[in-house]
């Protein structure tokens, strides 16, 4: 449950982009039968706080705890780093893996 | 490391109070130009707040959420900037972690510009407020003798 001062406003595209890869990440918990709680565990956090954090949209998984969060989760690890990259750099994504030579 | 998981608040609906988050706009100026804030909860309910940072990204700056025993502050990239028992106490700790490294640009420059505010309001404002009320009970006597 995520309420914005700009929820009136067009909301931005990288605002979009977080959004549903938060929604993305937070099936992928649900699918591997984890609670907030215990991903935060998986990945030596302290608190919980950060996961929703991220899966609210309003942060992203660290570049250098993708393998973590992969490997939490039960994702090949590049396959959920291509995937996240689609979200945070789709620029990158497309040129990567999209664009044909 | 193992997890801190706070028991449940007995009041946690997952809102912030209107005092709570009076609380927070002011404290972080999250309504004036160029910042902006959204909420939401943690699965369990807890709130949360988002500072965020300028258009059109409007990166999360600072997280801060209510949990059982107070509020945990972090930065965008969760790395824990604090804990604190209340948010009064906030500009404590926001000075503690503004000093310290690791942390965001941002969470670091937000936090710095936080205590420096808190500190002028909290000692410099009430000097004012008695210089005025000087003035106020002076002026007369002295237009007095002009």
């Amino acid at each position: 449950m995520v309420r914005s001062r700009q929820a009136e406003k067009a909301a931005p595209k990288g605002m979009e982009l977080r959004k549903r890869a938060g929604a993305w990440l937070q099936e992928r918990r649900k699918t591997a039968g984890l609670s907030q709680i215990e991903l935060a565990q998986r990945l030596g956090l302290k608190y919980y706080t950060f996961i929703s954090q991220v899966e609210n949209g309003f942060g992203r998984v660290p570049s250098d705890s993708m393998e973590a969060w992969a490997r939490a989760l039960g994702v090949a690890p590049a396959e959920f780093t291509r995937h996240l990259l689609a979200f945070y750099e789709p620029e990158l994504h497309k040129l990567l893996f999209e664009v044909k030579s | 490391m193992s997890i801190v998981e706070f028991p449940r608040h007995a009041c946690a609906s997952g809102d912030w109070s209107p005092g709570e988050l009076q609380q927070l706009i002011a404290l972080f100026r999250a309504d004036t130009a160029g910042t902006s804030y959204a909420v939401g909860a943690t699965e369990r309910g807890e709130p949360q707040f988002y500072l965020l940072g300028p258009a059109p990204e409007q990166d999360c700056v600072l997280c801060v959420s209510r949990l059982a025993q107070g509020y945990v502050v972090e930065d965008g990239a969760g790395r824990l900037i604090g804990e604190t028992p209340s948010l009064d106490r906030f500009a404590v700790e926001a000075a503690r972690a503004a000093m310290r490294g690791g942390r965001s640009f941002m969470a670091r420059v937000t936090l710095a510009w936080c205590t420096i505010r808190l500190a002028i309001e909290e000692k410099l404002e009430p000097m004012f407020e008695e210089s005025q009320e000087l003035l106020v009970r002076f002026a007369p006597q002295v237009a007095a003798l002009v």
